[in-house]
C-alpha cells in the first residue's frame, strides 16, 4: 500500500494504518536496536518507544524517506538507552551474551557440528567486535554493513555530514578488522594474511 | 593495524573503494597502489573480508510484535480522530480544494468542533467559564429577580393603579393575596381588612375568611387586643387623642412587619412589643368598635399612610397587614369589642370621620399594591446584583464566542 497514504491515514487517527508501517519496518528497527544495544529487552523497549515517539511526532514528518526518519528516531532512542545504561552502571544477567536465540538461525543441515560451532563462535566474535566500537561508529557500521544502507541514507538517519559518515565507517571497519585479527583462531583461513 | 607510511592511500579511501563510492581517478590510484604494495593489498583484502563477515551476520529474530495499541497513544489518537472530524486536512489523493468551504461541508457538530478547536486554551476556558457562570446565575436566581420589569412601582404609580381600579374589587384583591400568600397570617390579615374596608354590614361575612385563616394565636383575648391595636385604624390618632401611649410603642408594630409579610407579628420583637401591651387595649377597642360598628372602615388607612409617608413604601404594607390579620384571627374578640363604651365610639367616629377622605385615598393606595410590592422591594436588593451578574456573564460569553468565531475563520482561510 502506498506509504504516503498510510501516513495520511495515520494522521487522521487510523492506528491500523500506522501499524502497517510498523509491520514493514519493525524487523529493521529491532535489528539496528539490538546491534546497538546488544540486549534483547533493552532493544525491545527502545523499538517500542521509538514507534510510539514516531506516532506522536508524525505531524512533524515533512515527507521524504519515512524509513530514514523512523530509523533516526530508533537510533536516537538507542543512544538515550545507552546513556541511561551508562548512568545506571547496572549489570544484570540480561546483559550477558545470549547466543541461544541464534542457534536456530545458524542451524544448517549441511553443516557439521564442528562447522556449526565455528560459525557460532565467529558470530560471537563479530558481535563482540561490534560492541567494542564507539556508539557513533557502531551505528554507521550497522547501518552500512549489516543493513546495506547507502551513505546518503545514513546521513539522513544519523543527521551527520557525509564526510563524517565516511570517516566513521572507515574507522569502524579498521577497528573491526584489528579486533578480529587479534583472534585469528576463530577466523576463516581466507581472512588470515597470507604469508609469502 | 598501521599501514606503511609511504602509501598515499588512506583507510577512508580504501573503505570507499570497497563500497564503490570512489571516482574513476581514485579507483585507478587505489588499484595502482594495491598492485605495488602487498601490505596495502592485504589491508584492502582484510577490510573487504571484515565487511563480508559483518554482512553475513544472521538476522536478529523479533522477540515480539511492536504493533501499537490504542491505550499506548490514546491521547494523540483521540486528538487526531477529533481533528479528522473536521475536514480541514486534505488527503494526498484528493485534489486540493478551498479549505474555507470545508467546515460548511460537515454538519453542525463538525462546524462547531472546528470552531471551538480553533480557539486557544485561554479563549476556550474563558468561554466555558462565562457559560458556566451564566448557567449558575440563572439557576440560583429566581425568575422574578431576573425580570427588570419587576421593579417596584413608585408610590405615584401605585396610587394611579389603585385609583384606576374600582373599590369593589378590593375584596377580590385581598382574597387573591390571601390565596397566594404562603403564610397563614397573611390570609388572616387580608380577610378582616376587607371586612372593615367594605362596611360594618359586612361583618357577618367575617367567619368565612376566618375559616380560611387558622387562628395562630393561642390566647384569643390577647390576640384580640393585639389585633385591635394594630387593626385600630389610627394608632397615631388615638395616641394623639388618648395621649397615654408613647409613640415608641407602636413603632415596632408599624415597622416590624416590613421584615416579612406577617412574619414579624408572631415572632420576635413584634409579638413581644404588642401582645403584652394590654394597656393599649381600651384604645384599640374603642377605635376598632368605631370602625367596625358603623364607622367607616377606611378610617384604618390615614395613620398608616401618614406613617408610610415617613417610613417609605417598605413599611407601608406591613402596617396594614398586621392590623388586618389580627382582626381576622380574632372574630370573637371583635364581637366582644362591639359592646364598648359608646362615648369612646363617638370620639373615635369623630376622629375617623375627620380623616375619612384622606384615609380612603391612602387605603386605596396601600391595600392592593403594597403587599405585592414587598417582593420586588426585596428582590430589588438581591435581584439586581444577580441580574447584573447575568448580564456580565452573557456579555462575556457573547464576546468570547465572537473571538472564537473570528479565530476559526482566520485559521480556516
Amino acid at each position: 500500500m502506498d506509504q504516503e497514504l498510510l501516513i495520511e491515514r495515520s494522521l487522521n487517527g487510523e492506528l491500523d494504518a500506522f501499524n502497517q508501517l510498523i509491520l514493514e519496518y519493525q524487523n529493521l528497527a529491532y535489528s539496528v536496536a539490538y546491534r546497538l544495544l546488544s540486549n534483547t529487552e533493552a532493544a525491545s523497549d527502545a523499538v517500542q518507544d521509538s514507534f510510539i515517539k514516531a506516532y506522536r511526532a508524525l505531524d512533524s514528518f515533512r515527507g521524504g524517506s519515512f524509513k530514514s526518519w523512523l530509523m533516526r528516531i530508533v537510533t536516537n532512542t538507542c543512544y538515550d538507552q545507552l546513556r541511561a545504561q551508562k548512568r545506571q552502571r547496572t549489570e544484570s544477567l540480561d546483559d550477558l551474551p545470549v547466543e541461544e536465540e541464534f542457534v536456530t538461525q545458524l542451524i544448517d543441515s549441511r553443516e557439521s557440528p564442528d562447522q556449526f560451532v565455528e560459525r557460532q563462535e565467529l558470530s560471537g566474535l563479530i558481535e563482540a567486535a561490534i560492541q567494542s566500537l564507539p556508539e557513533e561508529q557502531r551505528t554507521v557500521l550497522v547501518l552500512c554493513d549489516i543493513h546495506g544502507y547507502a551513505y546518503e541514507e545514513i546521513v539522513e538517519m544519523t543527521g551527520v555530514a557525509m564526510g563524517t559518515v565516511k570517516s566513521r565507517i572507515s574507522r569502524a571497519r579498521g577497528r573491526m578488522r584489528d579486533y578480529l585479527t587479534e583472534h585469528p583462531e576463530l577466523l576463516p583461513a581466507s581472512f588470515r594474511p597470507k604469508i609469502a | 593495524m598501521n599501514r606503511s607510511s609511504h602509501t598515499p592511500i588512506s583507510d577512508e579511501l580504501l573503505s570507499a573503494y570497497i563500497d564503490g563510492l570512489v571516482t574513476n581517478e581514485e579507483k585507478a590510484r587505489v588499484e595502482a597502489a594495491v598492485a605495488a604494495d602487498p601490505a596495502l593489498a592485504w589491508e584492502l583484502d582484510s577490510l573487504r573480508r571484515t565487511v563480508e563477515l559483518v554482512r553475513d551476520l544472521p538476522p536478529v529474530p523479533l522477540p515480539r510484535s511492536f504493533i501499537l495499541r490504542e491505550e499506548q497513544v490514546a491521547d494523540v489518537l483521540a486528538e487526531r480522530r477529533v481533528r479528522n472530524l473536521t475536514p480541514a486536512t486534505p488527503r494526498p489523493h484528493q485534489a486540493p480544494r478551498p479549505q474555507a468551504a470545508a467546515p460548511r461541508a460537515g454538519g453542525f457538530w463538525r462546524e462547531f468542533l472546528a470552531f471551538f478547536n480553533s480557539g486557544n486554551l485561554f479563549l476556550r476556558n474563558a468561554t466555558a467559564m462565562a457559560a458556566l457562570l451564566l448557567i449558575v446565575v440563572i439557576a440560583i436566581s429566581e425568575p422574578a429577580a431576573l425580570r427588570p420589569t419587576n421593579l417596584p412601582r413608585t408610590t405615584e404609580q401605585t396610587a394611579l393603579v389603585a385609583a384606576s381600579e374600582p373599590q369593589s374589587e378590593e375584596p377580590a384583591t385581598f382574597a387573591s393575596q390571601a390565596d397566594s400568600a404562603s403564610a397563614p397570617e397573611s390570609a388572616a390579615k387580608a380577610a378582616p381588612a376587607t371586612q372593615s374596608a367594605v362596611s360594618t354590614e359586612s361583618l357577618p361575612e367575617a367567619p368565612a375568611p376566618q375559616a380560611e385563616a387558622p387562628a395562630p394565636q393561642p390566647a384569643p383575648m390577647q390576640a384580640a387586643s393585639v389585633a385591635m391595636e394594630s387593626a385600630s385604624p389610627p394608632p397615631s390618632v388615638m395616641r394623639s387623642s388618648g395621649g397615654d401611649l408613647p409613640l415608641g410603642m407602636d413603632a415596632p408594630a408599624l415597622v416590624g412587619p416590613s421584615d416579612g409579610i406577617g412574619g414579624g407579628f408572631e415572632s420576635g420583637p413584634m409579638a413581644r412589643s404588642i401582645a403584652p401591651d394590654d394597656t393599649m387595649a381600651p384604645v384599640g377597642e374603642s377605635s376598632f368598635s368605631a370602625a367596625g360598628a358603623g364607622g367607616p372602615p377606611q378610617a384604618d388607612a390615614p395613620p398608616y399612610a401618614a406613617e408610610q409617608a415617613v417610613e417609605g413604601i417598605a413599611s407601608g404594607p406591613a402596617l396594614v397587614e398586621p392590623a388586618v390579620s389580627e382582626s381576622a384571627a380574632n372574630g370573637s374578640a371583635v364581637e366582644e369589642n362591639v359592646a364598648l363604651d359608646s362615648a369612646e365610639k363617638e370620639a373615635a367616629e369623630k376622629e375617623v370621620v375627620m380623616v375619612e377622605p384622606e384615609m380612603q385615598a391612602q387605603k386605596e393606595i396601600q391595600t392592593e399594591p403594597l403587599s405585592q410590592e414587598l417582593l420586588p422591594q426585596e428582590s430589588l436588593q438581591s435581584g439586581w446584583p444577580i441580574w447584573l451578574l447575568a448580564q456580565v456573564a452573557l456579555g462575556g460569553l457573547v464576546l468570547l464566542l465572537g473571538l472564537l468565531w473570528l479565530r476559526s475563520r482566520r485559521t480556516s482561510l
